[in-house]
Formats: C-alpha cells, sequence, structure tokens
C-alpha cells in the first residue's frame, strides 16, 4: 500500500482537475476506462476522462495535436510503432529524462523501468525511454488444438497430403490446413467450419496485416533483431538512420517478390478458405469471430483478444475452462530465413507531448504509472491478458492460470516474446506512411489491380512520401532516397530486395510441443 | 443555310471561346462543391448564407489555397450522403473516424469539439464514466459520428433529425441523456433560455474535418491539407476564432 500512499501524496497539486486520455478500444483499456479511473480518482480527487477509439483515431488525434499546437489530450497511449517518428521529430518528451528531471517529484519510486519486457520496443537508438508500456500484444498463430488431435480427421489430412495434421511450420502446409478444413472437412458436428479466418474490409486495420507482419512473417525484409536492417518489415530501406527508398529500385523491398507473395497468399487465403463475411470485416469485427468455434485455425491472431476467448460458455472453451484451442509459432513464408523476425509485437504504450500545459502532463503522468503500477498491473494483466511486467508474468498467479490460456503464458515466458517485434525506427513517420497500406492493398483485395500493380503503386507513393517528409519536415535522420538502379541488379545483390523463390515448396508440420519449442 | 448572319456569327464565336476557355480550363476548373449544416453558434445563416466560425475558417481556406468553390447549406445526413455519392463534393464539419477513413478524402481539422452528456434537470444522472451511462436512453443526430460512437460501444441511441431537437427531447423525457457538441449545446440553452445545466460528462473529443469525395482530385485534398496545417501553424485558424469574441 506504499504506492498508493504515494499517488496520494503526489496528487495533492493536482486535486481536482480533470485530465482526458486516449487509448484504442481493447478490453484492457475497457478496464482502465471503467474500473481503473474511477479507482483513482477515488485516490487522488484527479478525474480522469479515458476515452476509447479507434488505433487510427489514437494516431490521427495525436498527429493533430502535434500539428496544431491544440491540447486535444493530456497523455495518449500510442502503440511503439511510432517511435521512427517519436526520437525524429522532437515533439514528444523523452521520459527517461523527464523521470530525471522535471517530473521526478511525480515519478513512482517503485516504478522499475527494467521490470517492464516491452521497454526495449521504446527506446530509440539514442537509447533513450520516450514511451512508457501500458498493454502489450503479439500476433501469433491459433487452431483448433481439439480439432487437430482427432483420429479421424489426421487420418483423412494424411491420407490427403501426406504428413501429419499438425501446427504449421510453414505457409505451405498452413494452405493445405485451410484447403483441408474448408473444402474437404466441410463440416463438423452439422456446422460448417473453415480452415481459415481473416478480415479485409476497405479501412485503416487493412493495413495493420500488412505492416504489422504479412510481409515479414513472407520474409520481405533482411535478417536482424528487432527489426531487419538495413531492409525492414515494411520493406524500408535505411543507411545509417536514414530511410533510402521503399520500392526496389531504390533498394527496398514493397514491391519485391517476397511482398508480392505475401499479399498474394493474403488475398487467395482470404479468397477461398475463409468465411465469406472476412472481407466486409476489420480488426474490431474480427477479433472475436474465431469464439464462434467453426474456424479452424488463423495464420496471424492478436492475443489482445485471449481474454474474450475464455468465457466458459463459449463452444471453443471445456467444460473445466480449458480451452479447446491454442496459439503457436505463426508459420513463416518462403522468402523467410533464420534470424529474421518472424510476427509482430506491440506495446501499447504512454505518450507524452511536449506541447502539453506542464501541470496536465503531470497529472496525466501520474495517472499512466498508477496503471501500470506493481499494485495494479497483475489484477489489470489478470483481466485484459496483455502483460506488461516481468514480475507479473512470472507470477504464481500466471502459473495457475496458465493451463486456461492456451499458450499465452508460455509464449510470454519464453524468448519468443523477444523476436516478435514491433514497426521499428525505420519508418520516419507512421502517421503519414501507414494510410498508404490499406489503400492500395484494398485495391487487390476487392480486384480491382493485380497485386503485382497494387504493390508497384504501393511502392511508388511511399517512396514519394518519404521524398515529400525529406522536403517539408525538420526531422532528424530525415529521408534521403537513393538513386533509381535497375531493379535486377538490387535482386541480385545480397538480403533483401530478394529475388524470386520457389513458392510452394513441400508442406511441413510439427506437434504442438514442437512448436512451442521454438519459443524456449 | 450556307451564310451566317454577323450577330449569329459573333456569338457563335463567342460560344466558341467559352467552349475552348473551359476546355483548356479542365474538369478540375470547376468549382468544388462545399456543403455544411447548421450548428449553432458555430454555422448558421445569415441572409441565406452559410455564416458562422467554422465557414469563416473554411472560406479563408480556400482563399489562401486558391482553389475555387461553392458553398451551401444541407441538413446534416443529406450533405454527408450527397458528398458520399457524389464527384465534386466536400461536406464540413464530419467528425473523422476509423469507422468513417476509407469512405471519403480528409482535410482536417476544421474544429475540435469535446461532446458531452446533458441530464433533465429534474432527473439528474449523475456520470463519473461513460460506462455508467450505459443504461439510459441517449439522444443524438442523425450523420452524428459520436452518436455511431456510442453505438458502436452498445449504446441505446435515440437519433433526432437536428442536434437542437434532442434538447426538446430531453425535457419531454423522451430521452435521459442529450449528447452533443458542448459549445452547440451551451449557446442553444442560453438561446433558448432552457432549464438544462453543464454537462455531467465530457466525455469524447472529436476532430472534425472537411470530408471530400473519393474522386476529389488528391492533389486538390493535399493542397487544402497542406494549407489548413499552415494556418493552425501560423495563427490565421486561432485569429479567426479570436475575432468573434
Amino acid at each position: 500500500m506504499d504506492e498508493m500512499r504515494w499517488f496520494i501524496q503526489a496528487a495533492k497539486p493536482f486535486r481536482g482537475m480533470t485530465i482526458r486520455v486516449v487509448s484504442e478500444r481493447i478490453d484492457t483499456h475497457v478496464y482502465e476506462s471503467n474500473v481503473l479511473t474511477r479507482a483513482f480518482s477515488d485516490i487522488t480527487g484527479i478525474n480522469v476522462v479515458h476515452e476509447l477509439t479507434g488505433e487510427d483515431d489514437v494516431i490521427k488525434k495525436l498527429q493533430t495535436q502535434i500539428q496544431t499546437g491544440v491540447n486535444l489530450y493530456d497523455a495518449y497511449i500510442n502503440d511503439s510503432d511510432l517511435i521512427g517518428y517519436h526520437y525524429r521529430s522532437g515533439e514528444t518528451v523523452i521520459l527517461s529524462d523527464y523521470i530525471e528531471a522535471e517530473g521526478k517529484s511525480v515519478t513512482l519510486p517503485t516504478l522499475d523501468l527494467d521490470d517492464f519486457i516491452g521497454i526495449s520496443f521504446t527506446e530509440a537508438p539514442d537509447g533513450r525511454v520516450y514511451q512508457l508500456p501500458d498493454q502489450q500484444f503479439a500476433n501469433l498463430y491459433w487452431y483448433r488444438h481439439d480439432w487437430f488431435a482427432r483420429p479421424d480427421l489426421q487420418k483423412k489430412f494424411k491420407a490427403i497430403y501426406g504428413y501429419e495434421l499438425g501446427v504449421p511450420d510453414n505457409w505451405s502446409a498452413y494452405e493445405d490446413i485451410a484447403e483441408f478444413f474448408t473444402v474437404h472437412v466441410k463440416e463438423i458436428d452439422g456446422e460448417r467450419v473453415w480452415g481459415h479466418m481473416d478480415y479485409a474490409r476497405t479501412d485503416p486495420s487493412l493495413g495493420w496485416r500488412m505492416s504489422d507482419a504479412w510481409l515479414s512473417m513472407a520474409g520481405a525484409g533482411d535478417k536482424g533483431l528487432p527489426n531487419g536492417y538495413p531492409v525492414d518489415e515494411w520493406g524500408i530501406r535505411v543507411i545509417g538512420c536514414q530511410p533510402a527508398g521503399a520500392s526496389v529500385k531504390r533498394g527496398g523491398a514493397i514491391d519485391s517478390p517476397a511482398a508480392v507473395y505475401a499479399v498474394t497468399k493474403f488475398v487467395e487465403w482470404l479468397d477461398k478458405y475463409a468465411p465469406p463475411e472476412a472481407k466486409e470485416l476489420n480488426f474490431t469485427e474480427a477479433g472475436e469471430w474465431v469464439s464462434k468455434g467453426n474456424i479452424a485455425q488463423q495464420v496471424f491472431w492478436y492475443t489482445a483478444f485471449t481474454a474474450s476467448l475464455t468465457d466458459p460458455d463459449l463452444p471453443i472453451v471445456n467444460e473445466d475452462g480449458t480451452p479447446k484451442w491454442r496459439m503457436a509459432p505463426s508459420p513463416h513464408g518462403v522468402y523467410w530465413d533464420e534470424g529474421m523476425k518472424l510476427g509482430y509485437q506491440d506495446a501499447g504504450s504512454w505518450t507524452l507531448l511536449k506541447n502539453t500545459p506542464p501541470m496536465r502532463r503531470d497529472a496525466a503522468w501520474l495517472y499512466a504509472q498508477f496503471v501500470v503500477s506493481k499494485s495494479i498491473s497483475l489484477k489489470k494483466t489478470l483481466v485484459g491478458l496483455t502483460p506488461i511486467r516481468e514480475s507479473d508474468i512470472e507470477s504464481p498467479v500466471m502459473t495457475e492460470r496458465a493451463p486456461y490460456l492456451g499458450g499465452l503464458v508460455e509464449f510470454y515466458r519464453s524468448r519468443g516474446r523477444d523476436v516478435w517485434t514491433p514497426t521499428g525506427t525505420n519508418v520516419p513517420d507512421y502517421a503519414r506512411l501507414s494510410n498508404y497500406w490499406w489503400q492500395f492493398v484494398s485495391r487487390a483485395v476487392e480486384g480491382k489491380e493485380t497485386v503485382e500493380d497494387a504493390m508497384r503503386q504501393l511502392a511508388s507513393a511511399m517512396d514519394a512520401e518519404l521524398q515529400q517528409i525529406a522536403d517539408e519536415s525538420v526531422l532528424r535522420c530525415k529521408p534521403v532516397l537513393n538513386e533509381v538502379e535497375s531493379e535486377a541488379v538490387w535482386l541480385k545483390r545480397d538480403g533483401s530486395p530478394k529475388a524470386k523463390r520457389n513458392e510452394r515448396p513441400k508442406g511441413k508440420t510439427l506437434s504442438y510441443e514442437e512448436a512451442i519449442r521454438a519459443w524456449q | 443555310m450556307k451564310t451566317l448572319t454577323t450577330k449569329k456569327h459573333s456569338f457563335l464565336v463567342f460560344l466558341g471561346g467559352v467552349i475552348l476557355a473551359a476546355m483548356a480550363c479542365g474538369v478540375g476548373a470547376k468549382p468544388l462543391n462545399v456543403v455544411t449544416f447548421i450548428e449553432k453558434p458555430l454555422i448558421y445563416q445569415h441572409n441565406g448564407e452559410p455564416a458562422g466560425v467554422v465557414v469563416s475558417v473554411v472560406r479563408e481556406l480556400f482563399r489562401q489555397s486558391g482553389i475555387d468553390y461553392k458553398l451551401r447549406l444541407m441538413p446534416p445526413k443529406r450533405a454527408i450522403l450527397t458528398t458520399a455519392e457524389t464527384d465534386s463534393f466536400c461536406v464540413f464539419p464530419v467528425e473523422r473516424s476509423q469507422e468513417r477513413e476509407a469512405l471519403f478524402q480528409w482535410v482536417s481539422p476544421v474544429l475540435i469539439s469535446r461532446h458531452g452528456m446533458f441530464s433533465h434537470p429534474h432527473v439528474p444522472v449523475k456520470l463519473k464514466t461513460l460506462e455508467d451511462a450505459k443504461p439510459y436512453k441517449v439522444g443524438s443526430y442523425l450523420g452524428s459520428g459520436v452518436g455511431e460512437y456510442l453505438e458502436g460501444l452498445g449504446f441505446n441511441v435515440e437519433y433526432a433529425g437536428r442536434n437542437e431537437l434532442n434538447a426538446r427531447k430531453l425535457l419531454k423525457k423522451r430521452i435521459d441523456l442529450w449528447v452533443s457538441d458542448i459549445e452547440s449545446a451551451r449557446f442553444l440553452v442560453k438561446n433558448e433560455k432552457l432549464p438544462i445545466s453543464e454537462p455531467e460528462l465530457v466525455f469524447f473529443t472529436t476532430v472534425r474535418a472537411m470530408a471530400c469525395n473519393l474522386a476529389v482530385d488528391p492533389a486538390t485534398v493535399k493542397t487544402l491539407q497542406k494549407t489548413i496545417t499552415q494556418m493552425y501553424r501560423n495563427g490565421d485558424v486561432e485569429s479567426i476564432y479570436r475575432s468573434r469574441d
């Protein structure tokens, strides 16, 4: 209770204030908005309006406050994906400096930055911390463990494909399993089932499928952790810290064979193996879809939805509360090589802007620390299942909950949590560049363009925007584009962009135990 | 007839000139159709024309951008639908949201609004968090992004044709809470001497933008966006807002 006593004291100068914060709309933030704001207000006398909205809205609002100077919010919970912008722009409070200087009196002595498993995501290349993790989730493979374990389905799968039904190690196996359930099994217990689930409405969240991980799972970037270097999972090349181009002709990989392969598979699987509704869904609507009980697997599923899949009344949960499903490492595409990041993990993180009035910023910082404090964090983790602290993950209560969480605890206790990483620092202005993904990929999804054309146009648009950022901004490490060279020349060089490979090797699967061993 | 009278000849030469001039200017030279809707005190009608501080910001935006436009009023829902369906239309001030992002091209912000919930003077509903309002019937207006936002969160939302109708519905107890931009609500309460006090909770901030049809030339939208950003940075927007005080 020492922490609570500290909050009471530290909040005295701010009593009676109402502060405004905003975050995206997932279970963890719903808990903060509905429950923790009330507790914080009761303890400190500071009222908090914690707004929930779409992640794209959070980004747009943050961008608006920076561009206009209008104090929209006193703090933002913004993905660490924007770290490339935060450290380049000079608009964001550098937390590691702030807590040592002007924020010292309002910084919780037991904050313990080293206890945050995602703190490296919020550190810039200058070694300073710009954001404080609030919730963390990964994109993993999700599947119906109970169906995969059925002898009749195992036998049928082996008869058709010649290998075991199990956790897919590569995209060929994922594709085979998708076809197996959608085309060959079709019904289980009288219900129509599907071998694949995704979402693809023309919406900002469509872009996240690509920018978060499809290209990285396919293997579009270079080797290196947390992000490929010099070409990252977005396909942006850097020289030092300066973005040098996204198109192959400038040394990037957004229109490379690997990227085209990635998006081709995305569209093909959606058309052939997902429920027809998938094309009309966005991130939020699709999140809980697998809980309906008619999806066999999902290549790229957000663990932020774990809490909503543990309800004992769901058809995917056993009577004893254990899940019928499991999460495992996502399969990789043919351009992926050992040593590359495989999937995506994100730390929604507290971000303070320099143009927020200091008094309001300090009060908001108290709320930020309250919702991640050691007194609150474990309970919040158990509610939202988006762990941020090592001490929570290693706690006895998480050991007790592990059998009910389908592999979540095993993932966070393994080295996997370091290999699944967010968007890196090659992206100089996430808010400006992220729009292009959904705008161009949607053309391929809707059949208006071929995948090749859509990606070529995306690459051109991304190059043009990088150039414009260079021309207009005062960012440090701003883009300096490479001169155009022949694509053939770039594809012959080592690393990304990579020349075309055999895109349909034989499928390979693993047992669940073998698959999760990759995390250990 | 093989010959033309001088008058007819002159007319055709003139007409030909007009057509050639129009062709030279191209389709892009057509003025943009910009529509807005009444939201007092920010937007109102004066001598049959749209007026108000937000209108002043948008007029200045077009002046500085050097883009030709025609401005007129429409009811909010119709303004948004017309813009979504018609090539050369833009509408403001529309709440920009992730759900609407792909439906339009955006120039933002033209206005930043805070939205509150107001309760009946004799039936106060004390709210600490937005969740506290879940059991109640809330009133919004057709075309409101905030209404859609609340509906998406599972709230029981009832829509009126215009924002001001909700104040009357609240006083007649046909809704429990009136959701409104707080500046518009305060103006209405004061102007019509309604017995409604301060909002129980100011729960949401919206970035309100000019939304343009997807077929509007992206270069035009980019120019407008660049100009409005510049207007905020150099203090023009603030000066316009200050000038009304």
